[in-house]
């Protein structure tokens, strides 16, 4: 075929002509659901964030006998507890604390931890022990197992040009994206729509068949998703930065009634090896900041009871500060769950132990796959037994 | 050609493997005065050296006048044993031990990985002393590198771990044995008591059919099919135990078997981003200007050379393939005919 045939006759091409009958039949068939599932929005703080100086034990000398620079003076810390208080730079997640939309697991970890950041979130993003190594992710296998609405190619969404480990299942996948509008425009592409053309035939090897699959719901999620985009544009302002833009697709994308009930997004640059203080407080900020801004969209639209938010970090860090104002990679840490269905707003469990500590780390008193397996059972109504691999005991957070 | 010729040929190339020289390390005259902003800016020159091996490994890979068969096997033991390297002295000698053994003696490359200082510092074995065992290294050897799981115990990984105690590396990067480190016990492997040290360890392995079974599996997964007859990779587990854990032997078998060109095990495997990349750029001889481009295109697509996500190696098939992966790589030739059509036209 000549070039210009080429062009012309791709250019030809309707966006009916090449989106495959089945995904037609998801759209507008049996498989579209009205919003009547749970959403669960995770929020990755990669690099390893400072727990100790993200929630701090103000009451505690031990903490400030670790950290005799680093510390945060009592007058400094935003005072919830009458031992633990917020780091200064969470004010507005101080807002959603006090309003009973939060609560925090102190010292959560797994056995046998590891420091490394790679191996660490690893483990956390396919839940498997520190002595395991597995291929998939924890929401990748809810994906597998069939929940309502799985079949869909957008089911789960992550804000980022790849998609992490957590999203990959053995059979179906999470989608990745940076922003609705881009994504259309990397699959407009006229030589994409061309191939999609030349669709494969029933012999083709089934991995041919997938990759066609592949390809054309991603084109056609990519038109789904810019349209819902497009729906409802949020007045509220978030942080001027990439993961304020994130949540606020994220915000717009919900209020929307989109077909997804799993967002993934990540804040990275909590690797504070020196000079923490600076770093840790703009990134923390930018943190409340933003959900503060998601909490407000979704509750004008009356969605806050139907989410709920996680957020986590690979490790939490040394107990003892090093010689650069900073901190080394550490174990066990804080995970807060944000929302409108918490049963138990607050601390869900006493501090840090800084007594009894392990090489200088925290020891973990909840398994972070007790959460996911609370997260799954309680809220996405999953079998947990099936995608984590045994039935870890469900913490009471959740109405 | 026929058949035959063309896979002696390939073999004939791939004897006598160039391998690369090894750089000197580059190590502080008085390490103790570094503070922590010099040794941070040490590790990201030493990771800046690791991406230039790791285009220079591309480039060799792509090159026509370099052994294919060689290249392609040194791939898949960067796979086997798999191993995160961030220091370029190490890569090097890495690579070298991989290229040197790939088509040789499977005992010969186990033994070789478990002196090789780059596994050694990845899986801890420098922590491996005989007041303090480190398992790690002895677990992924059982696990991953040799028989698989479900044919050893945790007694074996414990007791085998003892007999790689004091198998350590120098500041310069060089395998040292530290004999007031080792543990001199006896030591009761798969049921067998004796003194052992790590070698011995790896012949007791060895000797297990599993193993060959294992790893025969495992290239027949990856050079042939996801999904293999039983009894054909029994056989040819068979054939390799016989042959004292020949290599070369057994992918000459595989390639002159009928079998391996039979319309069901053709056109089935999905490209790993590195073969997908080292193949566009010898078919459409693509330069890249720096070897960042290189790096950024792998990253994209989840596989960065001497950067395997875990000591289990990259999990391959359809997990290379998610919307966005597919997107890239649907659109490299787009970008990469964009770039030299506007080197051509600068030029013109």
């Amino acid at each position: 075929m000549r070039r210009r045939e080429f062009l012309r006759q791709s250019g030809l091409a309707s966006t009916a002509l090449f989106v495959p009958a089945f995904l037609n039949q998801l759209q507008f068939g049996k498989l579209h659901q009205r919003r009547s599932g749970k959403i669960l929005i995770a929020i990755q703080l990669s690099g390893g964030n400072d727990g100790l100086n993200t929630i701090v034990p103000y009451r505690n000398d031990l903490y400030y006998k670790f950290r005799p620079s680093l510390g945060i003076s009592p007058e400094h810390v935003l005072k919830v507890d009458p031992n633990l208080g917020f780091n200064p730079a969470l004010e507005s997640l101080r807002d959603l604390y006090d309003n009973g939309l939060v609560t925090i697991l102190n010292s959560v970890g797994y056995p046998n931890p590891d420091r490394s950041h790679f191996r660490s979130m690893d483990i956390w993003h396919s839940a498997s022990s520190s002595q395991e190594y597995w291929n998939t992710g924890w929401l990748g296998r809810y994906l597998d197992s069939n929940c309502a609405g799985c079949a869909s190619p957008y089911h789960a969404i992550e804000l980022d040009d790849s998609l992490s480990l957590a999203l990959k299942g053995a059979q179906r996948t999470g989608f990745a994206m940076s922003e609705p509008a881009q994504l259309k425009r990397t699959t407009e592409n006229r030589f994409l729509k061309a191939i999609a053309q030349q669709h494969s035939s029933s012999e083709d090897h089934d991995h041919v068949a997938y990759l066609y699959k592949t390809m054309a719901s991603t084109q056609s999620s990519a038109n789904y998703l810019f349209e819902q985009s497009r729906i409802y544009a949020s007045g509220v302002a978030y942080p001027q930065t990439p993961f304020g833009r994130d949540l606020k697709t994220v915000a717009e994308l919900i209020t929307a009634d989109t077909d997804t009930k799993i967002y993934y997004v990540s804040l990275t640059g909590f690797d504070t090896h020196a000079n923490q203080k600076v770093q840790q407080e703009r990134l923390l900020k930018q943190y409340a900041d933003g959900v503060n801004a998601l909490v407000t969209d979704l509750k004008q639209n009356g969605l806050l009871q139907d989410t709920l938010i996680l957020t986590f970090s690979e490790f939490g860090r040394r107990v003892t500060q090093n010689a650069s104002n900073g901190t080394d990679h550490g174990t066990a840490n804080n995970l807060f769950l944000i929302g409108g269905s918490l049963k138990k707003p607050g601390f869900f469990n006493e501090g840090p132990d800084l007594t009894t500590l392990d090489e200088e780390d925290l020891i973990y008193k909840l398994d972070f796959r007790s959460v996911y397996s609370t997260v799954l059972k309680q809220w996405l109504h999953a079998d947990v037994p099936d995608i984590l691999g045994s039935d870890f005991p469900a913490l009471a957070f959740l109405g | 050609m026929p058949l035959r010729k063309a896979v002696d040929e390939l073999f004939s190339q791939a004897r006598n493997p160039n391998l690369l020289p090894v750089p000197e390390p580059d190590l502080p005259s008085e390490p103790q005065m570094l503070d922590r902003e010099q040794i941070q800016e040490r590790q990201r020159i030493e990771r800046q050296r690791v991406l230039e091996y790791n285009y220079s490994w591309l480039q060799r890979m792509s090159n026509p006048e370099e052994p294919a068969l060689l290249e392609r096997m040194t791939f898949f033991w960067h796979g086997h044993f798999a191993c995160d390297i961030d220091n370029s002295v190490l890569a090097v000698q890495y690579l070298n031990t991989l290229r040197f053994h790939a088509l040789g003696n499977f005992r010969d490359l186990v033994v070789a990985i478990a002196r090789e200082p780059a596994m050694i510092r990845y899986l801890n074995n420098q922590q491996n002393r005989k007041d303090q065992p480190n398992e790690n290294f002895a677990r992924e050897l059982l696990e991953l590198f040799t028989i698989g799981r479900g044919n050893y115990t945790e007694t074996d990984i414990k007791e085998g771990a003892r007999a790689f105690t004091g198998w350590s590396s120098t500041l310069r990067g060089e395998y040292i044995f530290r004999p007031g480190q080792h543990d001199y016990n006896r030591k009761t492997f798969f049921g067998k008591t004796g003194n052992y040290d790590g070698t011995d360890i790896i012949d007791l392995i060895l000797e297990r059919k599993e193993t060959a079974l294992f790893i025969v599996g495992k290239i027949y997964r990856h050079f042939v099919h996801e999904k293999g007859p039983e009894e054909r990779i029994k056989a040819l587990a068979r054939e390799f135990y016989a042959s004292g854990y020949d290599i070369g032997r057994l992918m000459q078998a595989i390639f002159e078997s009928d079998w391996f060109y039979a319309p069901e095990n053709i056109g089935t495997k999905i490209k790993s981003p590195v073969e997908l990349l080292a193949g566009m750029i010898r078919s459409l001889g693509l330069q890249f200007e720096d070897g960042l481009g290189a790096v950024f295109v792998q990253r994209a697509l989840g596989q960065i050379l001497f950067h395997p996500p875990n000591v289990a190696g990259w999990p391959g098939g359809r997990s290379w393939i998610d919307n966005s992966t597919l997107m890239t790589r649907l659109n490299l030739p787009t970008v990469f005919s964009v770039q030299r059509r506007g080197k051509s036209s600068a030029k013109g």
